[in-house]
């Protein structure tokens, strides 16, 4: 191997070195900062992206921040970045200013230096990233000098590359705006995507059920021909867009237009309780008519303890059933533990055999949150009495 | 002494060293070649990882979800007034207490209707102090302290509170170092190395539309 072949050969070993040191090695500037720091940062960059922090306001600009405003991103804020981080670095230095302060307040002197000591680092650091920022924007002017050469290597490849530059721009602020507008409708209307879920959740069921009866082909068919999903979405559409005209408190919407979004929800729970109400009517005319047998396992009962604050479980526990004539009984079941404890619905099947005066009833868990949803069997069997507490009872 | 055949004859050598040195610099060219593609994908996957996502129907396994046991002073609270209308809890490790040196879970629930917020540190309630200036009304949070444990992994998060889309926004490593923030319905948290140590519901009113509309 002659000389030269020896600088090339070391050549492509270095490049290759080098190349896996830029790409593999992390990053030598890990931050020194503890959990307790971490926490609090995370804590003021959430706050601060939603607007909820306050930031550091110029003293005297007489600026009134908003109650609350939702995430607003722009093409700029990676390059905004370290600013803001600085600007966090200054808001925790102040906090802590604000905790020693309060620490010296109080008497103790040992936290109120820890604290002095947290927010003269915090200072420290915001200063290293002005530091940062300024070597950065040197940089910058050597990258615009290096631009104009790049420029002034052929008009043809800066249209190509102003070209390029163009659509990945496009293409990411679209991208954002998508970001922005999705996190929009999360946060804007969490009822509407509470009940997106529930239904999305029925709709499985529904198709389950076909698949299970007709098997998979049939089934499939038989679910995309009868339109449930599309019909079901559409209601959900017209619940959730469209306000109707039937408002009972129309002077409330022209006071409130913001109340415009939650208001239909208030109209589509209407029907449901207008659902439930003839059954209750069922219930106070039926129960003395009531013979021991043949008893028909059709209608609702619930327990006597009222949860006032909700309209969709406004008992502990709720039955509704319909016995067809085969003696097959279909139906839900819902517990709400009620105040703040969660709730659980369950869809329920099975069969009463005549004579019998209990129900075992297969429930197939359809919802619910909280702990009660968290804590209870996605399948569970209940055994029924008519006009009793279910067993097991969630929520007695 | 050599015959004259035996030497190598030097009009060949010249001939020779070109080709080889074409040869070589091809070879340089290709080994460039590839590096800087094997260079340009791995820059393109660590911007990848690193930039924001929306996470639609994220599919978790299934399991027996991981609560947190609430103190008794935590349930009594619980028990006189309700899940709180608004919380935020944070997992570090204490540095201030010359007596302890455990793990942290600093805890801030909110009454609106009260008008009360208490402070919790490790169950045990610490403060009780109002708030200035409660809000009126507000939309109840489908989520509940107990489904945070500490250094819960984004999994578990998901299996525990049931959230299936959310938005994920890397932070910037030299401002926590594994730093990843999320936004889901009505909550936001954090996460440093997959472990969670920020998380707090996003207050939601009713008449919020006029800063958006």
């Amino acid at each position: 191997m002659n000389k030269q072949s020896k600088i090339i050969s070391l050549t492509i070993v270095l490049v290759i070195f080098l190349t896996v040191l830029a790409c593999g090695l992390p990053s030598a500037n890990s931050s020194a900062s503890t959990s307790f720091d971490n926490a609090h940062l995370m804590m003021i960059s959430s706050r601060g992206l939603l607007d909820l922090y306050t930031p550091i306001v110029p003293e005297g600009s007489g600026q009134v921040l908003p109650s609350i405003r939702l995430i607003t991103y722009e093409t700029s804020m990676q390059l905004l970045s370290t600013l803001e981080e600085m600007n966090q670095q200054k808001a925790l230095a102040a906090e802590y200013q604000r905790l020693a302060a309060a620490a010296e307040r109080s008497g103790h002197q040992v936290l109120q230096e820890t604290f002095n000591r947290k927010a003269q680092a915090c200072l420290e650091r915001a200063q290293q990233l002005e530091q940062k920022r300024a070597d950065w924007r040197r940089n910058r002017r050597f990258v615009v000098v290096i631009r104009r050469g790049a420029r002034a290597f052929g008009q043809a490849i800066r249209e190509v590359l102003n070209f390029a530059a163009e659509i990945a721009i496009d293409r990411l602020e679209s991208r954002i705006e998508f970001y922005v507008n999705e996190i929009r409708a999360f946060l804007a209307n969490p009822i509407r995507y509470g009940f997106d879920l529930a239904l999305n959740r029925q709709l499985d069921i529904i198709k389950n059920q076909f698949i299970d009866r007709l098997g998979p082909f049939f089934g499939q068919r038989a679910y995309e021909l009868l339109n449930i999903n599309q019909e079901a979405w559409n209601l959900e559409g017209q619940i959730f867009n469209k306000p109707t005209k039937a408002s009972t408190k129309p002077t409330e919407q022209s006071t409130q237009p913001t109340l415009q979004s939650i208001q239909p929800t208030t109209q589509s729970i209407q029907p449901t309780k207008q659902s439930v109400q003839p059954t209750k009517q069922s219930i106070t005319t039926t129960v003395p008519t009531i013979t021991p047998t043949p008893i028909i396992f059709t209608g609702s009962w619930h327990s006597q303890t009222a949860c006032p604050d909700n309209e969709e479980e406004p008992y502990r526990w709720g039955i509704s059933l319909t016995e067809a004539q085969d003696g097959s009984v279909t139906g839900t079941i819902y517990f709400h533990g009620c105040p703040g404890g969660g709730a659980v619905n369950y869809s329920l099947s099975g069969v009463h055999v005549p004579g019998e005066v209990t129900l075992t009833l297969q429930g197939i868990r359809t919802g619910g949150r909280y702990i009660l949803y968290a804590s209870s069997p996605t399948t569970q069997e209940f055994i029924i009495r008519f006009n009793e507490p279910p067993e097991p009872n969630f929520a007695p | 002494m050599h015959s004259p055949a035996s030497y190598p004859n030097p009009s060949q050598l010249v001939k020779k060293q070109p080709k080889k040195i074409v040869l070589i610099l091809i070879l340089v060219i290709m080994v460039m070649c590839i590096i800087s593609t094997v260079a340009f994908l791995v820059f393109s996957y660590r911007e990848f990882q690193r930039s924001p996502k929306l996470v639609e129907g994220a599919k978790v396994r299934s399991g027996a979800p991981t609560l947190y046991s609430l103190s008794a002073e935590q349930s009594e609270v619980i028990n006189r007034l309700g899940q709180p209308d608004s919380f935020s809890i944070m997992f570090y490790r204490e540095e201030f207490d010359p007596s302890y040196d455990g793990e942290v879970r600093d805890e801030v629930w909110r009454y609106y209707k009260e008008g009360i917020a208490y402070t919790f540190y490790n169950g045990a309630l610490t403060y009780e102090e109002p708030i200035s200036s409660p809000q009126t009304s507000w939309i109840v949070p489908v989520y509940t302290p107990a489904q945070f444990t500490a250094n819960a992994s984004l999994t578990t998060i998901l299996a525990t509170t049931g959230i299936r889309d959310y938005f994920e926004l890397p932070l910037e490593d030299e401002l926590i170092d594994g730093g990843t923030l999320y936004y889901a319905p009505g909550l936001t948290f954090g996460l440093a190395n997959d472990q969670l140590i920020y998380v707090e519901t996003i207050s939601m009113t009713e008449s919020m539309g006029d800063n958006n509309e």
